[in-house]
């Protein structure tokens, strides 16, 4: 007993007895695996709880103005639960039965026979076409010619004075330049003709 | 039945019939109310919707499914509304700058299929002191339950101009019936 009193009683190096440096804390089985995988699927939800939403910076804003919208619009509801509208007895089934008159009881067109049209078909139109245009240009050429050739013969009928008054009444340039082209070079000089008083009265008259 | 398989049915000549009275039975009283919460009169929404369903009709095989079917056929009965407010106004020597149609109101009283109460009655006439395009917005939101989404597709409206245009309808809505008490 002694002994065992000594021995307990010696102490080490740090000061204390051996049996004091025993730990006296027992833990859960494979505790130390548990406890990492814990910390790790903790610290990974800390993760996704700060970064991935987002919302724009008029939100809160808006989802106040929807909310009172949504809170008036329920109030509404509910003291006129119903519009007010009506319609006649067995109403539905006539509409129907209308619509299909006018849509599906329709008759329809159906041609008798299918025709397949071939690519002789559009050659043989196409030619047709093309003659058909060139004959028509040919004729309109000729008959324009022939228009002309009328109308420089009439104007020659036409007395001057007659001439000379349409050219007041109508004075467009157009028809001016075109006379102009028609005079022969001996009546360029004709403004020796024409007294400024003359000339004056036809600008004011033509502007 | 799901659109998909309407459009498949009504592909086929030999089941367009059948296709077209599926989507008459699904839609027919959808586009009804729609039209008539919106032009009032009974006579009038009942025309509308028998040209509107023909315009389906005919045009339904040009449908191109880059939108949903409902929201096409809500867009034609839209169109057809507006257009018909607006002759009715030109008929009226009434200005299309008038955004909306106080002169709907005078039909509401005389017409016989409208059964409403006191409350009903004011709150018909509240809707129409609004802009046309926002009594639309209101109806489609409040009475038919569309999403703002939907509504967008419709009316080629943005998400937000839509919000700020319903918030603003029942706001004007709510001072019009406390005014009005």
């Amino acid at each position: 007993m002694k002994n065992l009193d000594e021995n307990e009683n010696r102490k080490n190096e740090d000061g204390l007895t051996p049996n004091l440096q025993a730990n006296p804390f027992s833990i859960p089985k494979d505790y130390f695996q548990t406890l990492k995988k814990e910390i790790l699927f903790n610290t990974q939800l800390t993760k996704l709880s700060e970064s991935t939403f987002s919302t724009s910076s008029d939100y809160q804003a808006q989802l106040t103005n929807d909310i009172l919208a949504k809170v008036s619009e329920e109030k509404l509801k509910s003291s006129v639960p119903e519009d007010g509208f009506a319609v006649p007895d067995g109403y539905f089934e006539k509409l129907q039965n209308e619509i299909f008159k006018q849509t599906v009881n329709q008759p329809r067109i159906v041609p008798l026979k299918k025709t397949k049209t071939s690519w002789i078909f559009y050659t043989a139109a196409a030619c047709l076409a093309l003659a058909v245009s060139l004959f028509a240009f040919f004729s309109l050429n000729t008959s324009t010619n022939n228009t002309v050739a009328n109308e420089h013969m009439n104007i020659d009928i036409l007395p001057t004075e007659e001439i000379i008054n349409y050219l007041a009444f109508y004075s467009e340039t157009g028809d001016l330049i075109t006379l102009s082209d028609q005079l022969s070079e001996n009546s360029v000089n004709f403004t020796d003709s024409f007294s400024s008083d003359e000339i004056e009265a036809y600008l004011e008259n033509s502007i | 039945m799901e659109d998909a398989l309407i459009l498949e049915k009504f592909a086929d000549s030999r089941t367009r019939d059948e296709a077209f009275g599926i989507l008459l039975e699904k839609y027919q009283q959808k586009i009804y109310w729609h039209v008539r919460r919106f032009v009032l009169d009974h006579d009038d929404a009942n025309d509308l919707v028998q040209d509107i369903f023909i315009k389906v009709w005919k045009n339904l095989d040009k449908f191109r499914a880059d939108a949903q079917l409902y929201t096409w056929i809500y867009r034609i009965a839209t169109n057809e509304c507006i257009t018909f407010l607006n002759r009715k106004k030109q008929n009226l020597s009434i200005s299309l700058d008038d955004e909306n149609s106080g002169f709907l109101a005078e039909s509401l009283t005389e017409s016989a299929y409208f059964n409403g109460d006191q409350a009903q009655l004011k709150l018909q006439q509240a809707l129409l002191t609004l802009p046309d395009k926002q009594r639309l917005v209101f109806n489609m939101k409040y009475f038919d339950d569309l999403k703002y989404d939907e509504i967008s597709s419709i009316l080629g409206t943005s998400v937000g101009a839509l919000k700020a245009s319903y918030h603003l309808a029942v706001k004007k809505i709510e001072r019009f019936l406390s005014d009005t008490d």
